[in-house]
């Protein structure tokens, strides 16, 4: 018996000293050792010549793969001799232990049978980590070890067994058997040759055995992509998975190819999704190319499995027990979804911990880790509750909510002013949202609105229940938005007790403003939503690295996006900032902001928007123009507007009548103008300030619109009070340290102002409530049996006419249950209702029998005028032929019903439209985001 | 705003974040005109947002007028009167830049789908004749370009016991109201309600007497069926009521209603006849138009239909101007009732006008009595455009008109029945005073155009056969066209 030991070597110099240390310090010699090297440019081949001797090493050029490297290596060294020889393949990078080759040895003694016998491999250098201890393929192409990661190696897989395939380092192989079956395939260059070596010995009847006893330690260079060569061309992770690929078609059963072939490619997609997730697009790159390059090549697989049919002795089905579970690759999947949440559990607990331990060292330790500062403050237990300032001001807060909005709570659905009520489910605004032609009314094509993206997902995350996303979003919206307010000022301020300050009297906008008690939608999200925005606003500046800062913009862009949903005229501030501070930058030579990198993530967050906010913002262009980004969400209810005083501007009051007194929000003006007196506090003062003065400039451009200003005024208010927030670090230390002049007691005087204004909000919130059009009532007014009849047919439409001043009327077409939240957003412009506008007009002034034909073409078979009902419209009603009397229960109103069948000859058809292809593109925007914008990842193997 | 250096104590946060020494004033005073600047471009922009806020662009969109083009009156007998001498008069004024030619279609017996259509020139006042012995009706229907300006009277001339009455034949519509009808055993009234819709109308009548509103189920739903007349006495309602109010509100469809008034000018006396004129709705301002100089007797009726207290000031427009009367100046109307009052000596005898203003909306009307017969004020608003009146041959005739807030003047064209001009007069008119013209005895008709805002007023017949009033109000020329915009909820 003879064994021949082959060691394969490029550009290995790193390791070739201790791994010919290794194979001199054998327990048993092989008889014969050959090196071969192919083209190494470092001093590899200088190393093994002066170690083995000139005659003992084999030169081949740069680009010969591993196997023909093996097969010339072979070539060279003729048969010893008649009896068995065994081959020892030895890797520049993999040092035997020094009774490996006698293990091994002794094993092939013991088992007459095994033909391919192959070492434990450990990691090197950590020298005691498992890396295989044998290996096989699972269904999806990947190589299995049956290890865990970095497991430490502690004996526990130390039983010799009949493995698919071992790790050709430290492969020991009958030279026969080698020969027999062409050695490695070609076709697989570096990586995964030896799994299908393994696989086809097993199909041609040859025993593996992988022998525990015996231990080689193991870079796997090439694999982790430490080493580059020609033949790794341009990605490892490419030609590994390509070689996967490859290995998995050319051997797999004939039977199982066709469903291999589709199921390799659909994972294949699958896996690049999942990467994208993630954050690994290269990675995802990686595997999409791999997967295309093997399927472009199917002449390829064919030969391989002709060449494989000819040595196989063995069925299929009888190595199919060497091969991995069919249900591993889901595990592997739960797995990583479990190791995911446990890593972001882990950042999480961790991020904590460090900001607990930055808190108690914050003189010595400095900045906080902004990572850390970016989360949620932990959740605590009761008695941190009860411990902290913070967690018991929101406490309050909730309370006080609860309190505030007692006029708000009972059954029902909260509805009025610009408010419609919510529909029965989530799923009716996945409808408005997603369909393209809507039936509503006369049927009209226009955009649903974006905002109903967001309200669906929520509606969906709570189970379906759409009206629980309103009453959360209008009674909770002080507590969530002086939450994000107060995190917001936490990185602008060191001072809790400003940032909390700021908080509360950020928190109380939306109710100061008018916004809840009108209903305004828009206006009460964009108050939730607002702090947010401003806070991944805070990491696009130019101290950040640049993987922050780009992680911000997609950050901001999204935030910017959900909030523009509700106020696109949010998005309007937003790109007219940025135009201020790059022309400021511009202006200054301020280098930083003008380079590429520095510009760049901020035009992404303000560019990105509209292409989030897709259908919407394209195809609102068609319909409404560029109108549609100067509204709000919920209805124009310009009759809630009136005339606004100076004072009313100032202090934020969006509605003269019937919001708060205009004194509550004087202590926060106060404030904000007192900060511009503090000089080292100038810099971000003043940026709040100008964010103030273009809020102005929006609400003075939005205002004669006839426009509700809740948005704009909000904005200016929440500028003021991070002004004054962050001027107000440390006041009572600025103050007592001036000790002259008129600033101390004026400094004095607006501090005392400004702190007792949001106490005196809440408690003015709590005592009065909420007074405004915004109830919680039953919705709809039109008798059930219409509605009823209206859902059954949809030509059964309702025309419901309401009196509005004088005898002017307005009117609707119900083919529902009425209008609900989302329903407005998609109703037909006004001119392409201009038909039925005249018809209505004709029934109220002199009717003929002809107009109520032409209403029953337009798929109405009721007509309903809601109380008080215009006198003359009803005698004229009553008084044409073709209308019955019907039934309407509620005082002051009469309904009639059509005599003739209602038909829908006069309505529009259903047009074509962009929308699914502009929902795929939003759809793909916002994960594309949503992966920029998560933290980054490395992957590590 | 060059502020002092601030001396911050030792190991102050604010001493770590200053910058390096002999650079800093100027800095500072660059931030602080910085700061500055801002503030006032924030005061700015807030003074513009608040100068145009609250401008609503919607209201912009102002309600368009159009021609009318159909018009239906019906005129009604009462079943109490005789009735044999009536005759329907209607006329399609003559209007400035108003020509055209149309179709008038008249049913005797209100059924016009039978009736056959006739040309009808504009400016010719036709004559017509009224419908059978009642409760009947008659019905016009003008279509096309001269529906615009026409009016319809019906003329009950004196003879067997009826006096001079003269009926504005209305529109149909939802609600009427009658104010001076009576149910006492001199005065009687009967309510008549025709419908000349296709549909049938419901219509609930409320009666106010002096005791406050006659409950009686017998005046709620009551149907009137289309192309039907109902009549309804009010001595039915409420017996033994010398002054009452009728109110007429259709619950379903429309009716045209009208009230004939008998009254007898001494207890005992054979009672005069004529229509008491229509109010469209309480009001809290009441005109009541130019009442006869000739009177021995008036009469001021006011309803209250609310059901709180009206108080009522009582002004009067004489010739030289308007003036509170010395007793009854204020009437107190406890909810739901009728309260008269004694104008006799407060208007004496010249052309004068009634204007009430009450805290709650209220109706009324003055009764003049002259020898045996009656007639009625009716209460009108002020002219928008030119209104209308037939002069009934054999009387004397008088354009009654009363000023507005500030001085006016309409202008005043006496017609013959082939729409030549007469005589015509432009009449001044001074603030809350009132004028007379009277008209030429050739006249067949007048038409009124107002100068100057708030004129309103009446033409008076007085002659041998009674007292007869026709209030003038604006004719059916244009039509305001409701704003209708399709709603969002």
């Amino acid at each position: 018996m003879t064994v021949t030991a082959l060691l394969v070597s490029h550009d290995g110099a790193r390791w070739l000293p201790a791994v010919l240390d290794g194979l001199e310090s054998q327990t048993v010699r092989p008889d014969r050792v050959l090196a071969v090297d192919t083209g190494s440019v470092d001093a590899s081949h200088d190393i093994l010549a002066g170690r083995l001797g000139l005659e003992a090493v084999l030169s081949l050029p740069e680009r010969t793969p591993f196997g023909a490297a093996v097969l010339a290596g072979l070539d060279a060294l003729p048969a010893a001799g008649p009896d068995d020889e065994w081959l020892w393949l030895l890797h520049d990078d993999s040092r035997p232990a020094p009774d490996a080759l006698e293990q091994l040895l002794a094993a092939a003694a013991a088992n007459p049978s095994a033909d391919v016998l192959g070492p434990k491999l450990r990691e090197w250098p950590s020298l005691r980590r498992l890396l295989e201890v044998g290996i096989t393929m699972s269904g999806t192409g990947r190589r299995e070890t049956g290890l865990e990661r970095g497991e430490y190696d502690q004996g526990q897989h130390d039983r010799t067994r009949d493995v698919l395939a071992v790790g050709s380092a430290g492969m020991l192989v009958r030279r026969s058997v080698f020969l027999a079956l062409g050695g490695f395939d070609k076709r697989l260059p570096m990586f995964g040759n030896d799994l299908d070596f393994g696989w086809r010995a097993a199909r041609a009847g040859h025993r593996t055995l992988v022998v525990p006893e015996a231990v080689l330690f193991h870079v796997e260079a090439a694999h982790r992509g430490v080493r580059r060569t020609p033949l790794t061309t341009a990605s490892h992770r490419r030609a590994a998975r390509s070689a996967a690929l490859y290995t998995l078609l050319a051997n797999c059963s004939l039977v199982a190819l066709p469903v291999q072939l589709v199921r390799l490619f659909l994972g294949s997609l699958l896996r690049a999704l999942g990467l994208l997730l993630v954050r690994a697009p290269r990675e995802a790159y990686d595997e999409v190319l791999a997967v295309l390059g093997t399927y472009a090549r199917p002449h390829r697989i064919v030969a391989a499995r002709l060449a494989r049919r000819r040595t196989a002795t063995v069925p299929a089905r009888d190595v199919r027990h060497l091969l991995a579970p069919p249900w591993l690759p889901y595990r592997h999947g739960l797995d990583m979804v479990t190791d995911l949440a446990l890593a972001v559990a882990a950042q999480a607990g961790e991020t904590t911990s460090a900001r607990r331990a930055a808190r108690t060292e914050a003189v010595e330790a400095g900045p906080v880790d902004d990572e850390a500062e970016n989360l949620p403050a932990d959740t605590g237990l009761v008695a941190r509750l009860l411990s902290s300032p913070t967690a018991g001001v929101f406490a309050l807060l909730v309370l006080l909510a609860l309190v505030g909005t007692r006029g708000l709570l009972g059954s029902g659905l909260l509805s009025g002013g610009a408010l419609l009520p919510a529909p029965g489910t989530a799923g009716d605004w996945w409808r408005v949202y997603l369909e393209s032609w809507h039936a509503d009314g006369i049927g009209s094509g226009v955009p649903a609105a974006p905002y109903l993206l967001p309200l669906a997902l929520a509606g969906t995350l709570l189970l379906g229940k759409a009206w629980l996303v309103v009453d959360l979003l209008f009674l909770l919206c002080v507590p969530l938005a002086a939450f994000g307010g107060f995190r917001f000022l936490r990185r602008l301020t060191p001072s809790r007790w400003a940032a909390l300050w700021g908080g509360v009297a950020y928190g109380l906008l939306p109710v100061l403003t008018g916004a809840v008690a009108q209903g305004r939608l828009g206006t009460v999200a964009a108050s939730v939503v607002l702090p947010w925005v401003a806070h991944a606003a805070l990491f696009l500046g130019v101290r950040h690295d640049r993987d922050r800062r780009w992680r911000a913009a997609w950050r901001t862009a999204l935030l910017l996006a959900l909030l523009s949903s509700f106020v696109p005229q949010a998005w309007l501030v937003a790109v007219l900032a940025v135009v201020v501070l790059l022309a400021f930058a511009a202006a200054t030579g301020a280098r930083e902001w003008t380079r590429r990198s520095g510009w760049g993530p901020v035009a992404v967050a303000v560019l990105a928007v509209p292409v989030l906010l897709l259908p919407w913002s394209v195809l609102t262009l068609a319909g409404r123009g560029a109108d549609a980004w100067l509204a709000e969400a919920g209805l124009p209810a310009t009759d809630l507007l009136g005339p606004l005083g100076l004072l009313d501007v100032v202090l934020g009051r969006a509605v003269a009548a019937g919001s708060a007194p205009v004194w509550l929000s004087a202590g926060v003006v106060l404030a904000a103008v007192a900060s511009l007196l503090r000089r080292d506090t100038r810099t971000p003062v003043l940026a709040s300030w100008t964010v103030l003065v273009l809020a102005l400039v929006a609400a003075a451009v939005l205002a004669p619109r006839g426009e509700w200003l809740g948005f704009p005024l909000l904005l200016a208010q929440a500028a003021a009070v991070t002004a004054a927030a962050v001027a107000g670090t440390d006041i009572a230390a600025q103050l007592s340290g001036r000790s002259f002049g008129w600033r101390q007691p004026v400094g004095a005087a607006v501090v005392v102002v400004a702190l007792v204004s949001p106490v005196l909000g809440l408690f003015w919130w709590a005592a009065s409530g909420i007074d405004g059009p915004l109830d919680r009532r039953a919705p709809g007014s039109v008798p059930t049996y219409m509605t009823d009849a209206a859902t059954r047919d949809p030509d059964s439409g309702v025309l419901v006419v309401r009196s509005t001043e004088g005898s002017d009327l307005e009117y609707l077409v119900l083919r529902g249950d009425g209008q609900r939240l989302g329903d407005d957003t998609v109703a037909p412009a006004p001119e392409d209702q201009q038909e039925l506008t005249d018809l209505v007009e004709s029934l109220a002034t002199a009717p003929q029998a002809t107009d109520v034909e032409r209403l029953g073409a337009h798929g109405v078979e009721f007509v309903y005028a809601a109380p008080p009902a215009d006198p003359v419209l009803v005698g004229n009603l009553d008084s044409v032929s073709g209308l019955t009397s019907a039934s309407a229960v509620r005082p002051g109103s009469r309904a009639w019903q059509l005599e003739a069948e209602p038909s829908d000859e006069a309505l529009p058809a259903p047009e074509g439209s962009p929308r699914p292809v502009l929902l795929g593109v939003q759809g793909l925007a916002l994960v594309l985001a949503a992966v920029l914008a998560a933290p980054s990842r490395r992957v590590r193997r | 705003m060059t502020a002092p250096q601030p001396s911050p104590g030792p190991g102050r946060r604010a001493a770590t974040r200053r910058a390096s020494g002999p650079k800093e004033p100027r800095t500072l005073d660059r931030g602080a005109v910085a700061g500055g600047v801002t503030l006032l471009l924030a005061l700015g922009a807030a003074g513009v947002t608040a100068a145009v806020a609250g401008t609503d662009p919607a209201a912009s969109t102002s309600a368009s007028t159009v021609p009318v083009d159909h018009v239906v009156n019906a005129c009604l007998r009462a079943g109490s009167t005789p009735g044999s001498d009536a005759e329907v008069l209607s006329l399609s004024a003559p209007l400035p830049d108003q020509d055209g030619q149309g179709t008038v279609r008249y049913a005797a017996d209100a059924d016009l789908e039978k009736a056959d259509g006739q040309q009808a020139a504009r400016g010719e006042l036709d004559t017509l004749d009224a419908a059978g012995p009642g409760p009947s009706a008659a019905a016009l229907e003008a279509d096309g370009a001269i529906a615009a300006g026409r009016a319809t009277w019906q003329v009950d001339e004196g003879d067997d016991g009826v006096s001079l009455g003269v009926q504005e034949c209305g529109a149909p519509r939802g609600v009427w109201w009658f104010t001076g009808a009576g149910a006492g055993l001199d005065h009687q009234s009967e309510l008549v309600l025709t419908n000349v819709d296709p549909g049938p109308a419901v219509v609930d009548v409320t009666v106010h007497g002096p005791d406050g509103t006659a409950d009686d189920t017998s005046t709620r739903g009551i149907t009137v069926p289309p192309g039907e007349t109902v009549p309804l006495p009010m001595v039915e309602v409420a017996p033994q009521a010398e002054e009452i109010a009728v109110g007429v509100t259709a619950s379903k469809g429309r009716v045209v209603a009208a009230v004939s008034d008998g009254v007898a000018a001494e207890p005992g006396a054979e009672p005069a006849t004529d229509w008491l004129p229509a109010q469209s709705a309480p009001s809290r301002t009441v005109r009541l138009a130019g009442m006869p100089v000739r009177a021995d007797r008036r009469t001021l009726v006011v309803a209250n239909p609310s059901d709180r207290e009206a108080l009522v000031d009582v002004e009067v427009a004489g010739e030289g101007g308007s003036f509170a009367p010395t007793e009854g100046a204020q009437l107190r109307v406890p909810p739901g009732s009728v309260v008269s009052s004694d104008l006799t000596d407060a208007v004496g005898r010249e052309a004068s006008a009634v204007v009430l203003r009450s805290s709650v909306p209220v109706t009324a009307t003055v009764r003049s009595t002259s020898g045996a017969d009656s007639s009625y004020a009716g209460a009108v608003l002020p002219l928008g455009g030119p209104g209308a009146a037939p002069v009934v041959p054999g009387n004397d005739a008088a354009v009654v008109l009363t000023g507005g807030p500030v001085a006016g003047g309409a202008a005043v064209v006496a017609y013959r029945d082939d729409g030549s001009e007469v005589d015509s007069t432009r009449m001044q008119l001074q603030a809350r005073a009132t004028a007379l013209w009277d008209v030429p005895r050739k006249a067949d008709y007048v038409v009124v155009t107002p100068q100057g805002a708030g004129v309103f007023g009446g033409l008076v017949l007085d002659g041998d056969d009674g007292l007869a009033q026709v209030p003038l109000r604006p004719l059916p020329v244009e039509l305001r066209m409701p704003v209708v915009e399709p709603a969002l909820r």
